[in-house]
């Protein structure tokens, strides 16, 4: 009897909430504490319009997987989700278009090179939500001078084994952190056979003896931990990293942002961040879109800004303690660099992941390696003559 | 009677079996099933993409090795402490607890717990260090250390479920084979020999046959210990093809691999348990 | 007994020293069982009472030197907590009470014919070979075909805990039912019974004991399971995914908290069930 109650009570209590009007059920890619003052940041929508917006804090890969599946049922129970700019051009399919709600002032917001990843067959699906790219953070007790060109890091990693991490995981974030070498070198994703594709991984494989030996599991999060814990002293990460140190009391007194390390070809980093879409499953899509309205003000940005340091547009007030925190990502914005928006980027990122493994932590020769990625002959001289090349020699 | 409970017992049988099918079976087949179909056409593509990937071979080893490393681990501690607890006719009680506990914590809980134990500055090597001796790198990836602690740290959310088959197959020994043995003077080490061994034998085998069934298809250990590539295994590949590489096709073909793995060494367990243990494992 | 003949001649002495080293054998391995259990639980608790910098120093600390409620606050305050403890509990009363229906089924039938028992055998091991990998991902398609993946009631991962929960259920139920003598249904039927009616008001009644311990193991199952739910419930997680987002995204302090709310309804039950779950976990041997 307790049983059939108890049932009921959760039926009651789970069910209806999915097509319960009043509320917007957002996906974000957040970690706890950062929910927490997003739900703060909200609560302005949430009295003006009289419903209740509902946060949950996920990674991307789970959030694309859950709209991939409810895409294929009628009713999701996701009205905005927040997506990695890798995963757009994969997730177009789940997404409805919002063209009418960008407004030259709305445009205004963002850099165009945001809204061009955004925009699809002249289609607008995505919303540019928070905007980020990489910078190094170090820990300043032990690491004063924080290596600023390839000699100095390569230098201090022969000094420190073990100090330096990447994260090279298989997973995306292996490419963050290896194509700021590769584009710095001269190559990119789609000319993995050129030379300074190959120099990059060269310079890697000279890092590889003195690299964290955890590099090969380390994600956003947990290198971010070993930072915190000082079993690493310098990785490459995104505006969060801050951030979350900052909620643990290691920024700015222990740990800081500085610029990527330069290479031959000067400074790069790749362009990354949040979209919000409105996924075609969506329960409540006019609440949606009201609440992206709402948004892309310039109001509501400066706020956003304000209230959780995400300084994608809006760069922190000089001489603020901010300031100091994320100067590393200021110094960075003009080397700011998108990966290609080839629809066969998945593919192409996956063979990249592996090449990258095999050079850093198999001994394998990066020539081989970077070959082996996109199969025949030399490269083409044209970024769209290699692109198309790629597309066509990895479908096969 | 019997008509009607005939057809009783046989409703009785088919609904639950066939919900079990429904949920269960059904999915791998349809599993695969799709690992073979490619772009429509029936093919090893997934099965060929995979064979070419270095981890997964690693996967493939480790899925071996490590099922054998924790059922030794779990079966020597876990023989211990039945040994120990059935020693007395009155159980120390906190013993007792002490050492189901570790089966009654939710394993992601137990992991969790390991993870923040063994990470390079974690307790185990604060400890070390506070005693002069050096830091280990307990869960570095692809170290042979890291198989360790797998093991190690499997085998101790495990170890209490295979002390309570050992306490039931200790206590079906007659206490009159003792006296005999004590008798004939036998000492302590003469009567685990020659009485309590041979006796214990069948349930051994039972709760190998259990244990290792459950054994190979080890997930979560690795995968909150090590990260889905650290000590990579069927599981944590299979994992970390569907949600981080986004191939699905190629996931369910390694899941596929393990199924197999799973079944030939599951079957051939059965039928020996069938033959040395018809009891314990409940297939008389 | 031949090697007893050998035992005989050992000298007193000996056999002394031996007990004596089996004795001090004895105390480590109890000792040990004892820190190996409690040693960890103290730190996991320490850590969800005190500031995350005393986890985060080197060495980290051994015993809390600030106390703060902040992080069991937090796990509060985010409001999946409270989704993740519904789901959670949901999806394990659901899905012990299906288990158990449909395990006290099984068990029936196995308890009452040779037939039965092989086949329910068979059902039983035969599912117990799939990996969990293999079914989730095509499982997942299956659900989010029939609308039922990754609901906010969780039905979807429900079923699954319900399908995986029956052999547990049915191998706990088994004995009870083996253990009701034949000549109290056949008095029955001599009243006039109808066999689904002596099964409600005879069988099930004498086996209630067991019932509940196999409802309880079921639901604890249900608790602890972690694979499927992280595969199946990616947003609206249930509370083992739940903490091992916490853990990977670098929180000690809340993971911590979440942990040490998760072990005590297990923990409870497992100590105060202990005698009725010794004969059952026997019989499963799965974790």
């Amino acid at each position: 009897m307790l049983l059939a109650v108890i049932w009921m009570l959760w039926l009651c209590g789970c069910s209806p909430r999915r097509t319960a009007p009043g509320t917007l059920t957002v996906a974000l890619a957040v970690f706890p504490s950062e929910a927490d003052r997003y739900a703060k940041f909200t609560a302005a929508f949430e009295r003006a319009n009289h419903v209740r917006v509902n946060i949950i804090a996920q990674s991307y890969t789970d959030i694309l997987q859950a709209i991939r599946v409810q895409g294929g049922s009628r009713q999701g129970s996701l009205d905005l989700v927040e997506l990695d700019l890798a995963m757009l051009g994969e997730a177009r399919k789940y997404a409805s278009v919002v063209d009418d709600l960008i407004t030259p002032q709305a445009r205004a917001l963002f850099p165009d090179q945001a809204w061009a990843a955004a925009t699809i067959d002249g289609h607008i699906y995505f919303v540019p939500h928070r905007l980020m790219w990489q910078a190094l953070i170090y820990n300043r007790i032990e690491v004063p001078n924080p290596p600023s060109t390839w000699d100095e890091l390569e230098r201090f990693a022969r000094a420190h084994p073990g100090k330096f991490a990447l994260k090279t995981a298989r997973y995306e974030g292996a490419i963050c952190d290896v194509m700021p070498f590769v584009w710095s070198a001269g190559g990119s994703e789609c000319t993995p056979d050129s030379p300074g594709s190959i120099a990059a991984l060269t310079m890697l494989a000279r890092l590889a003896p003195d690299l964290s030996d955890e590099s090969a599991v380390y994600r956003e999060m947990s290198v971010l931990e070993a930072q915190a814990r000082g079993s690493v002293w310098i990785h490459f990460n995104w505006p969060f990293a801050m951030e979350y140190l900052a909620s643990k009391g290691l920024s700015p007194l222990v740990d800081l942002s500085a610029p990527l390390p330069a290479g031959p070809d000067g400074r790069a980093t790749p362009l990354g961040g949040g979209y919000l879409a409105i996924p075609v499953s969506a329960p409540h899509p006019e609440l949606a879109r009201q609440f992206l309205a709402w948004l892309l003000t310039r109001k509501t940005q400066t706020e956003l800004s304000r209230e959780l340091g995400w300084y994608g547009s809006v760069p922190p007030p000089p001489g603020s303690a901010d300031a100091e925190i994320y100067s590393g990502f200021t110094a960075m914005q003009p080397y700011v660099r998108a990966r290609p928006a080839v629809d066969c980027y998945a593919d192409l990122s996956n063979r990249w992941q592996r090449a990258i493994r095999a050079v850093l932590f198999d001994d394998k020769a990066p020539r081989q390696q970077l070959n082996w990625i996109m199969p025949g002959g030399a490269y083409p001289a044209s970024l769209e003559a290699s692109q198309a090349r790629c597309c066509a020699s990895l479908s096969r | 009677m019997n008509q009607a409970s005939r057809r009783l017992r046989a409703i009785f049988i088919a609904v639950p079996s066939l919900t079990m099918v429904a949920v269960l079976v059904l999915p791998a087949i349809g599993g695969l099933r799709l690992s073979f179909d490619h772009n429509g056409a029936a093919s090893l593509h997934y099965y060929r993409e995979m064979f070419r990937d270095a981890m997964f071979w690693r996967a493939l080893i480790n899925n071996l090795i490590l099922p054998i490393g924790s059922l030794i681990v779990e079966f020597a501690v876990g023989l211990g402490l039945a040994l120990v607890l059935t020693a007395r006719p009155k159980r120390s009680r906190l013993v007792e607890v002490a050492a189901i506990l570790p089966f009654a914590i939710p394993e992601i809980v137990i992991l969790t717990l390991a993870r923040y134990l063994l990470m390079p500055r974690g307790y185990v090597n604060a400890a070390l260090v506070a005693a002069h001796l050096h830091a280990l790198p307990w869960i570095s990836p692809s170290a042979w250390l890291a198989m360790v602690s797998v093991i190690v740290v499997d085998a101790w959310h495990v170890t209490p479920i295979v002390m309570l088959m050992l306490i039931a197959g200790l206590e079906t020994i007659p206490p009159e084979l003792y006296e005999a043995a004590a008798l004939d003077g036998a000492g302590p080490i003469a009567a685990f020999r020659y009485v309590t061994l041979p006796m214990l034998t069948p349930a051994i085998i039972g709760a190998l046959v259990l244990r290792g069934i459950d054994a190979l298809r080890i997930f979560s250990t690795v995968l909150v210990l090590t990260g889905a590539e650290g000590v990579p295994v069927l599981s944590t590949y299979a994992y970390g093809l569907w949600s981080d590489s986004q191939l699905p096709r190629e996931a369910m073909a390694a899941s596929m691999i393990l199924a197999l793995l799973v079944t030939i060494i599951g079957i051939g367990g059965l039928a020996a348990a069938r033959k040395w243990a018809p009891r314990q494992t409940g297939l008389a | 007994m031949g090697a007893a003949a050998n035992g005989a001649g050992m000298s007193a002495l000996t056999q002394r020293r031996t007990r004596a080293a089996l004795e001090a054998a004895r105390w480590i391995l109890s000792a040990l069982a004892i820190i190996a259990a409690l040693v960890p639980l103290y730190l996991l608790v320490k850590q969800s009472i005190t500031p995350e910098l005393e986890t985060f120093a080197w060495p980290p600390k051994w015993y809390p030197h600030h106390l703060t409620p902040a992080h069991f606050e937090t796990i509060f305050a985010v409001g999946e907590l409270r989704g993740a403890l519904i789901r959670s509990i949901g999806v394990g009363v659901g899905s012990a009470a299906a288990a158990t229906i449909l395990g006290a089924m099984l068990a029936y039938a196995m308890a009452r014919g040779p037939s039965g028992r092989k086949i329910g055998f068979a059902a039983v091991s035969g599912t117990r070979l799939l990996p969990m990998i293999s079914v989730a991902i095509p499982l997942g398609i299956a659900l989010a075909m029939l609308d039922l993946y990754d609901q906010p009631s969780a039905i979807g991962l429900a079923i699954v805990h319900c399908a995986i929960a029956v052999p547990t259920a049915a191998l706990t139920l088994y004995a009870a039912f083996a253990a009701i003598a034949p000549e109290i249904e056949e008095a029955a039927w001599l009243d006039g019974a109808s066999p689904l009616r002596i099964f409600l008001s005879v069988d099930l009644p004498m086996a209630r004991g067991a019932i509940a311990a196999a409802f309880v193991l079921c639901f604890i199952l249900s608790w602890d399971e972690f694979g499927f739910a992280l595969l199946l419930q990616q947003t609206n997680r249930t509370l083992p995914p739940l903490l091992y987002y916490y853990t990977t995204f670098g929180n000690v302090g809340p993971a911590s908290a979440l942990a040490v709310l998760m072990m005590i309804p297990a923990v409870i039950v497992v100590i105060a069930l202990g005698p009725v779950l010794r004969g059952s976990t026997l019989a499963t041997g799965t974790r």
